[in-house]
């Protein structure tokens, strides 16, 4: 389809993800179907190899300190939180339905889905006995195609289920929570999300990251290798609130993959507020006509973390249309990539897309970087990109500051304006107001040292 | 999930157009003019490279050693070498084994002193490629430096420009009288090791054109150059090498033709230009080398580097190109803003149509302050081909308060081609300022039915919406280029529309 499209070949040595897969079998067991999805999710790995940076998909991120060190799978937490209510993590979301995943074991006790309306079936893949309506799992995050992929599968233990039943909707979002505690050693979590939205339902999907404890934000070094499949039905709509707040060590490298039946609706909104390095993927197939496909992004880093947004929208038939809008906020030493794609498939006529990044600069040092690319194999289509990059507008700061507002007060009032549009775009009131709060916070203690 | 009814193109879309505009098929198919081969005694190696060639070729331009050397380290770099595949482009392995690396008119031995020596049959060439070289030279106000296959033959109006100080020759001739300026700039816009295809350049590059613009002069005409490649299974590496001095204005131009034939051939040049203080250059190309036939057999592989180094403050590049020849066009004419003040502009029209390919684009490196740079490209894709554009624009952190806008527009015909933006934008300085644009869409239908209404042929109307989708580059062209370039457009689109 187009250049670089496959991961380099690497002959190197076992990483220590493979040589740690023995013990990880042996200490968690499987039925046998999930216990066949390892083995492939490892020979595929071991097949493609962790990316380099001469690869174009992995242009801006570079992996090699986690080829270099070693991360084991998490341990169980020994003191698990009784309460999430104490989380600055809660985006207003302390009740309603929710799943729980804390080191990569789903945790009962903090998980509530008594409320759930009829035809909606949230779970976790240990409660399944049986593959059954679990078909769809590996049919869009296919492992072959994407080293990550393959490690989560390898890797697959416990996962966060949810099938919404045709013609159901379902008002409360649905909260999935992936924690993990810092221990003093690098551990790897590797969670996992499939949602089915059958026919006609709709529901609203929030995927948090996070760890469990407050204040320990720059605490231990972890890898987070995510991955979640939506698959919509005709006429389905899914809305997904994607937050990862890991804190400055963590290694998230998060995969989501969309697949579109017709005139179904998907609609995204991730918010990345740090990591050493964070890079999120989203790959979307618009399978059939009518389909729509929104996504959203912001980006807030600092220091010298590395955020990557790497998208590909694939248009496949005709009628289809596609929205992209990407803001990245960076101080420090930052850096923030992002690659966009929109491919148009020979004969996806009437195609509508649209692609935006826009970048604010905060400091002297602080690095963005962004590939908004089309690849149009149709003629009669509508496809438009742009990026910017900048810094504040002064005019804007000093009418602010003749006013009496503070310099950094001023600043900090138009980096939200900024990143509003973004905020917004989640849809729902309560967690918009959420997203501004974990916002502001963040901003906060960036504001020193960072003035230009 | 999708039925197939889903899946299937809407095929009625694609039967109307065809019966809208029947006679668009038969524009597309206009044939190739420049064809023609002159049967002219060849002096040419045997195909393959190693070492020996290299040697052959620096022996045979009689060049110092020093030259050889530098020759032989790019070589030996090379060997090292893999060919890039992250172009958006599709072709066949190439056998650099199976390429001739020179080829010279026979009458190398004793070249020719004057117009009125040169092979008649070569001028004929010349005159049937419209190049103004003898005395419509002096009408045209052109001076131009003419490469056949791989060596210069004539240079003309050489004695007027040497009263201002000006050095146009070939660059085998400015190795021999001005080994000092060569030895000081070439490889120093791009160093040998810059890419496969560059550093394959420097190895057996066999000609090309040196230019040297004294301090404060302004050249009083357009320098030309015009390239063709007529032996077959050769390969052309020529090499341009552009030095602005200090206050110095100049304006260049390059054309390209070449012989049809079913085989590919290579065409991997390199052009650097160095601008010093307040130095101006304007290189404007039409590249028209033939691009195979219908079915996408033969034509030229245009994998050529272009670059040039902003020195000086307050300096300015400008590249213009339009290209619509060539199989496969791999080329990024680029600036490097080093000085402070310094500006770059990039100005291109690719068409292709049939088969053919293209993966074009520019780079823009900011390093200096307050530098700006503008990108306007369009690109025209008809029948199957393929369009990219593929374009860095660099903000290192020390480009205080630098500018670019960028623009990249795509047009469409038919929907059997494609055309693709890829952009790569990276900026390390919080003043910089940035704007990339970029859209695609199709040929409008009412557009053309608007014009039809008043009684242009499907044709007209289409040469008018596509003139008009080109303006902004035409306009920077040099009257004599952009008539041509307008003629060419409209010959490489006949038949186009769908």
């Amino acid at each position: 389809m187009s250049q670089a499209a496959s991961p380099t070949q690497t002959t190197a040595p076992a990483s220590a993800f493979e040589t740690d897969h023995d013990a990880f079998v042996t200490a968690q067991p499987a039925p046998a179907w999930v216990a066949a999805l390892r083995t492939e999710g490892l020979a595929s790995f071991r097949a493609l190899g962790l990316p380099s940076s001469r690869d174009e998909d992995w242009l801006y991120t570079n992996v090699r300190p986690l080829a270099r060190g070693h991360f084991p799978p998490a341990p169980a937490s020994v003191h698990p939180p009784t309460s999430l209510a104490a989380h600055r993590f809660a985006l207003g979301l302390e009740e309603g339905p929710r799943l729980v995943v804390l080191n990569g074991r789903y945790e009962a006790s903090l998980s509530s889905t008594a409320e759930l309306p009829a035809g909606v079936h949230v779970t976790n893949l240990a409660a399944c006995r049986d593959r059954g309506a679990l078909e769809a799992l590996g049919s869009v995050a296919q492992a072959v195609k994407h080293p990550f992929v393959a490690l989560n599968q390898a890797y697959l233990d416990d996962a966060a289920l949810v099938h919404v039943e045709a013609g159901t909707v379902v008002h409360a979002p649905i909260q999935i929570l992936f924690l993990h505690t810092p221990t003093g050693d690098p551990v790897a979590v590797h969670p996992r999300i499939l949602v089915v939205a059958e026919q006609g339902s709709d529901v609203t999907i929030v995927e948090r990251y996070g760890i469990d404890c407050i204040g320990a934000l720059a605490g231990g070094t972890c890898l987070t290798n995510a991955v979640s499949e939506y698959v919509l039905g005709a006429n389905a709509r899914v809305r997904t609130v994607r937050v990862q707040r890991e804190g400055t060590r963590t290694y998230h490298l998060g995969f989501t993959g969309v697949r579109q039946a017709r005139d179904s609706h998907f609609q995204s909104t991730s918010v990345s507020l740090g990591g050493a390095i964070d890079r999120n993927e989203v790959r979307a197939h618009l399978d059939a006509e009518g389909a729509e496909n929104h996504l959203a992004g912001l980006y807030v880093i600092s220091d010298e973390e590395h955020c990557d947004n790497h998208t590909v929208v694939h248009h496949h038939v005709p009628h289809g249309t596609s929205r992209q809008l990407f803001k990245g906020i960076l101080a420090g030493q930052a850096r923030g990539a992002f690659t966009g794609r929109v491919v148009v498939d020979k004969g996806a006529q009437k195609t509508s897309a649209e692609q935006a990044n826009h970048n604010l600069l905060l400091s002297q040092k602080a690095v963005a970087e962004t590939r908004p690319q089309l690849e149009i194999y149709a003629d009669d289509v509508q496809c438009a990109h742009g990026a910017t990059i900048g810094r504040l507008d002064v005019d804007a700061l000093n009418y602010l500051r003749s006013r009496g507002i503070g310099k950094t007060e001023a600043r900090n009032l138009l980096v939200h304006a900024f990143a509003r549009e973004i905020t917004e775009a989640a849809g729902d009131a309560r967690i918009g107001e959420g997203l501004d709060a974990l916002l502001a916070a963040r901003l906060a203690p960036s504001s020193e040292g960072t003035q230009a | 999930m999708s039925s197939p009814a889903d899946t299937e193109p809407r095929k009625l879309d694609l039967i109307d157009k065809a019966a809208l505009n029947p006679e668009l098929d038969d524009l597309t198919r206009k044939d190739y003019e420049w064809g023609f081969v002159t049967d002219i005694e060849q002096e040419s190696l045997p195909p393959g490279l190693d070492e020996g060639t290299v040697r052959f070729i620096s022996a045979k331009k009689n060049e110092p050693e020093w030259l050889l050397e530098w020759r032989l380290k790019a070589f030996r770099h090379w060997q090292t070498m893999t060919e890039p595949t992250w172009a958006l482009v599709d072709y066949p392995p190439i056998d650099y084994q199976a390429i001739s690396y020179y080829a010279a008119p026979k009458s190398d031995a004793d070249k020719p002193q004057s117009l009125d020596e040169v092979d008649p049959e070569l001028l004929e060439t010349y005159e049937k490629l419209g190049i103004p070289l003898a005395e419509r030279a002096a009408l045209a106000g052109v001076a131009v430096d003419a490469v056949f296959d791989s060596v210069s033959v004539a240079t003309t109006f050489k004695d007027k420009l040497g009263e201002l100080g000006i050095i146009f020759c070939s660059f085998s001739e400015a190795v021999q009288e001005h080994p000092e300026l060569v030895r000081k700039y070439l490889g120093s816009v791009v160093p040998q090791k810059d890419n496969y295809f560059s550093a394959l350049n420097c190895a057996v590059f066999s000609d090309g054109s040196f230019v040297y613009i004294p301090k404060g002069v302004r050249c009083p005409m357009e320098l030309s150059t015009y390239f063709r490649i007529n032996a077959a299974n050769t390969g052309q590496f020529e090499r341009t090498l552009i030095v602005a001095d200090e206050g110095s204005h100049v304006s260049y131009l390059e054309g390209c033709t070449a012989p049809m034939r079913d085989e590919n051939q290579l065409h991997a040049a390199v052009v650097e230009l160095v601008a010093l203080d307040d130095a101006q250059i304007k290189y404007s190309t039409v590249q028209n080398w033939y691009p195979g036939d219908k079915n996408g057999v033969g034509g030229i592989y245009n994998f050529v580097t272009k670059r040039g180094a902003c020195r000086g403050a307050r300096s300015k590049i400008s590249w213009t190109q339009v290209e619509t020849g060539s199989a496969i066009t791999w080329k990024y004419p680029s600036c490097i803003l080093q000085g402070d003040d310094s500006v770059g502009e990039f100005y291109s029209v690719a068409l292709t149509n049939n088969h053919q390919q293209a993966d074009t684009g520019t780079k823009m490196i900011h390093i200096g302050k307050n530098t700006t740079s503008t990108i306007i490209s369009k690109g025209i894709s008809a029948g199957k081909a393929q369009n990219t554009y593929r374009g860095e624009v660099t903000m290192l952190a020390g480009a205080e308060n630098a500018r670019n806008y960028s623009q990249c527009d795509s047009l469409l015909m038919g929907d059997e081609c494609g055309a693709h933006t890829f952009p790569y934008i990276e900026v390390k300085n919080p003043t910089a300022h940035l704007e990339h644009e970029a859209s695609t869409s199709k040929i409008g239908e009412d557009q053309i039915f608007y014009l039809n209404q008043r009684g242009l042929g499907t044709e007209d109307a289409v040469n008018l919406i596509v003139n008009g989708f080109c303006k902004d580059v035409f306009r920077e062209l040099p009257m004599e280029f952009a008539v041509e370039a307008q003629k060419l457009l409209s010959v490489s689109l006949e038949g186009a529309v769908g």
